[in-house]
């Protein structure tokens, strides 16, 4: 017995040094690798000096996977995978949950919501991947994943086993449609995993607000992790509008500074996207970024970045956190990406501007029933992303294989500068509705405050169509996915497209995406170069002329930032302090997804989950890649 | 049987098989596997090896428009090591390439034999 105690004292306090190790190794245990969204990883041995000797660890393939060519809905899969308890945790566009071993790919079980694979709100079945919480208990059910489905339905699992937990709502599935209960055209759509700040499940929802003018107003739902009650919820619509308007929803992630009790919620535009005739009343949480207490879901402030918005600039992906330095002062700020190309970096104390924004005037629409905003915030320090102020020129190449089509269109269709209404004569849209940036956001290295962000230049057409000529082209709730959408309730459908010639070309001047890095400090540029390739019907474009992406970068503490985001299928890496391409390894479809970077027993990983965009191209894909150094 | 053009006869036919491997992808993703740019690659290089086997196989008759023949195979290299190019299939492009410079430079082989 002795020997027995005197080497479990031996082995204690080894065992206590292994888990505290553990745990101080780099985690991703939230979208955006942690609730602050810096997308910074810790991890050491990723360098630009060894990332020449990355390479595929293992690959797994989820089978949850449709072209749209069958029964079933085409897939798009954004999922981050989230690093926690020792494994991999995937959501699938099926809605099942897969855990992994980090370090072989090898599946140590599934959970199947059986949700109904119908895209109720969507074009295609969508996931953007799983939650996770735990109690800081052991037992049953103190670890937890959590994922959302199409169908409004929010499931809770064991993190071990993936078997539900009987103590979360209903027998471990909440039914979050239950709070639809105002104009509720389509349900809550589950896409997005919820932010988890201690033992709360933030969570906020999609839905169709292209399509109806009166619609489910926007809310966010706070959810006791382990119950599932209903803690609060705030509302982003005033009372008086809602009769007449809707959504200004939460569908992308969020982000919390829990010292200082705030979650910041990233709201949408209210619907319908295009046209305001019906709420040209102020709606001030509408396309804003909005900080809310923790404890109550009172409205601490918010900052709204798009006055009117008829432009569905809706706020697209969480603020990142960064502590910056001005005039010998740290600044506790965050930082809002948006898709019309401004970075507004604010105190996140009070929601005030850290850099002058300038209210300026903006073109003013001459549709029915139409007043648009007088103004728009202009926020010229950090500059703009990809010169979004500017729309690209006519593009020689797609001019001459067209006959000078693109020129005739330049003509043709109205553009008076960003935040150009939409018109009945045709609006060129720059940035267009995919944004300047999108749900990826930016990453940010809280060590010296440098922002790390890729971006779209696309032009788009966007045309108000009168509902009786709407009706002829398309029926009366007709739309289809070559760009009508009925906006229901109001005079106008719209037609909305890329502006390209009659061969698919892009009618504007290449680049067509970039990538670039800022100092947050002074809020100076370092540098934006052309990222990626695109592509069309094989062709690859040159280097010089970018691509659009869709998806986010992470930052590592080794200076490198590993994005795939492009046209191409490609995953690379870029040299942080230049934006220079280190390397790149092409996959089965545009990496859509922002990476999980960590360490797992002492190897530091990559991990993206490769799903495929109908917006950047037809190809999708099941795959998920890790990385690791050659050992 | 133009021993001359037996030198492009086999580019075309490397290129061909490379086209092929690139549309279909049998060893795994090339990044442009059953795309229409792929295809436009793949019937290029057929046509360029399937015109470079008539001019080594073919009968004399079919050598009265040899000329003709190979200023189109000619294009039909050089447009296939373009699409090679921009389908980032770099072998392609450069054995396409080098098939259409075999093919320039073959009756210029026949001159100056005659010249001798």
């Amino acid at each position: 017995m002795i020997p027995r105690i005197l080497s479990a004292l031996l082995v204690l306090p080894a065992l206590g040094a292994s888990i505290a190790a553990q745990a101080q190794q780099p985690q991703w245990s939230a979208f955006h690798g942690d609730v602050r969204s810096t997308k910074f990883s810790n991890v050491q041995t990723l360098t630009p000096e060894t990332v020449g000797d990355l390479e595929r660890a293992w690959e797994f393939h989820t089978g949850d996977v449709a072209d749209g060519s069958g029964e079933l809905p085409q897939t798009v899969w954004s999922a981050t995978p989230i690093y926690a308890n020792q494994t991999l945790y995937l959501g699938t566009p099926f809605y099942r949950i897969i855990a992994l071993d980090p370090a072989t790919g090898e599946e140590r079980w599934s959970y199947d919501s059986e949700s109904a694979l119908e895209a109720l709100t969507q074009p295609a079945l969508k996931n953007r991947g799983v939650s996770y919480w735990e109690s800081g208990q052991s037992g049953v059910c103190e670890k937890r994943v959590y994922l959302g489905t199409m169908d409004a339905e929010l499931h809770a699992v064991d993190a071990d086993t993936g078997e539900r937990c009987a103590d979360f709502a209903d027998g471990g599935v909440l039914n979050v449609n239950q709070w639809n209960t105002v104009n509720d055209v389509f349900p809550f759509s589950l896409l997005q995993p919820p932010l988890v700040v201690g033992d709360t499940l933030l969570l906020g929802w999609a839905g169709k607000d292209w399509a109806y003018s009166v619609a489910p107003p926007g809310n966010l739902l706070a959810i006791d992790a382990r119950t599932g009650e209903l803690k609060w919820e705030a509302s982003f619509i005033p009372e008086e509008l809602i009769p007449r308007t809707g959504t200004a929803n939460i569908w992308t992630a969020m982000t919390a500074d829990p010292e200082l009790g705030l979650v910041y919620a990233p709201v949408s535009s209210p619907s319908p996207n295009y046209w305001g005739g019906d709420r040209t009343d102020p709606i001030p949480m509408a396309t804003s970024v909005t900080a809310i207490d923790l404890e109550t879901g009172e409205i601490a402030w918010s900052f709204q970045h798009v006055n009117h918005d008829i432009w569905d600039y809706d706020t697209p992906s969480a603020p990142s956190l960064v502590d910056i330095e001005r005039n010998g002062e740290t600044i506790p700020a965050l930082v809002q990406a948006t898709k019309q190309g401004f970075l507004f970096v604010l105190d996140r104390r009070t929601g005030e501007p850290v850099f002058d924004i300038e209210q300026r005037a903006t073109p003013q629409s001459t549709a029915q029933g139409e007043v648009s905003a007088p103004t728009q915030p202009f926020a010229m320090t950090p500059e703009p992303l990809g010169n979004a102020l500017e729309l690209p020129d006519v593009w020689w190449l797609s001019d001459l294989v067209s006959f000078g089509q693109c020129s005739r269109d330049r003509e043709k269709y109205l553009y008076e500068g960003i935040f150009t209404p939409p018109s009945e004569q045709g609006t060129l849209f720059f940035p267009g509705t995919a944004g300047a940036t999108n749900w990826g956001g930016v990453a940010v290295d809280p060590r010296n405050a440098r922002l790390y962000v890729n971006a779209s230049r696309i032009v788009q057409l966007i045309r108000l169509i009168p509902r009786a000529e709407y009706e002829e082209i398309q029926g009366p709730e007709g739309g289809n996915e070559q760009g009508y959408s009925p906006q229901e309730g109001s005079p106008y459908g719209i037609y909305l497209t890329d502006w390209s010639n009659w061969a698919g070309m892009p009618c504007w001047a290449p680049p067509f995406g970039t990538f670039s890095a800022y100092d947050l400090n002074t809020g100076e540029k370092l540098y934006e170069t052309p990222f990626g390739r695109a592509q069309l019907d094989g062709f690859y474009g040159l280097e010089s002329w970018g691509s659009p992406t869709l998806g986010g970068p992470v930052v590592t503490a080794g200076g490198l930032v590993f994005l795939g985001a492009s046209v191409d299928s490609r995953i690379r890496a870029l040299d942080a302090a230049t934006g220079e391409e280190l390397w790149s390894d092409l996959v089965e479809a545009p990496a859509v997804s922002i990476p999980a970077v960590f360490t797992h027993e002492g190897a530091d990983y990559v991990v993206f989950a490769v799903g495929g965009n109908s917006i950047l191209k037809p190809e999708v894909s099941d795959q998920v890649v890790a990385y690791r150094l050659k050992q | 049987m133009k021993n001359r053009f037996l030198t492009s006869l086999l580019l075309a036919v490397i290129g061909l098989v490379l086209a092929l491997i690139a549309y279909t992808a049998p060893f795994g993703n090339t990044g442009v596997d059953g795309s229409i740019g792929a295809l436009l690659a793949l019937v290029g290089a057929a046509v360029t090896t399937a015109g470079a086997a008539l001019l080594v196989f073919g009968s004399a008759s079919s050598h009265r428009f040899g000329p003709v023949l190979i200023g189109l195979l000619v294009l039909a290299a050089v447009l296939t090591a373009i699409a090679g190019y921009f389908l980032m299939q770099v072998a392609l492009a450069i054995v396409m390439a080098l098939a259409a410079l075999a093919l320039l430079l073959a009756p210029l082989l026949q001159s100056r034999r005659s010249a001798a």
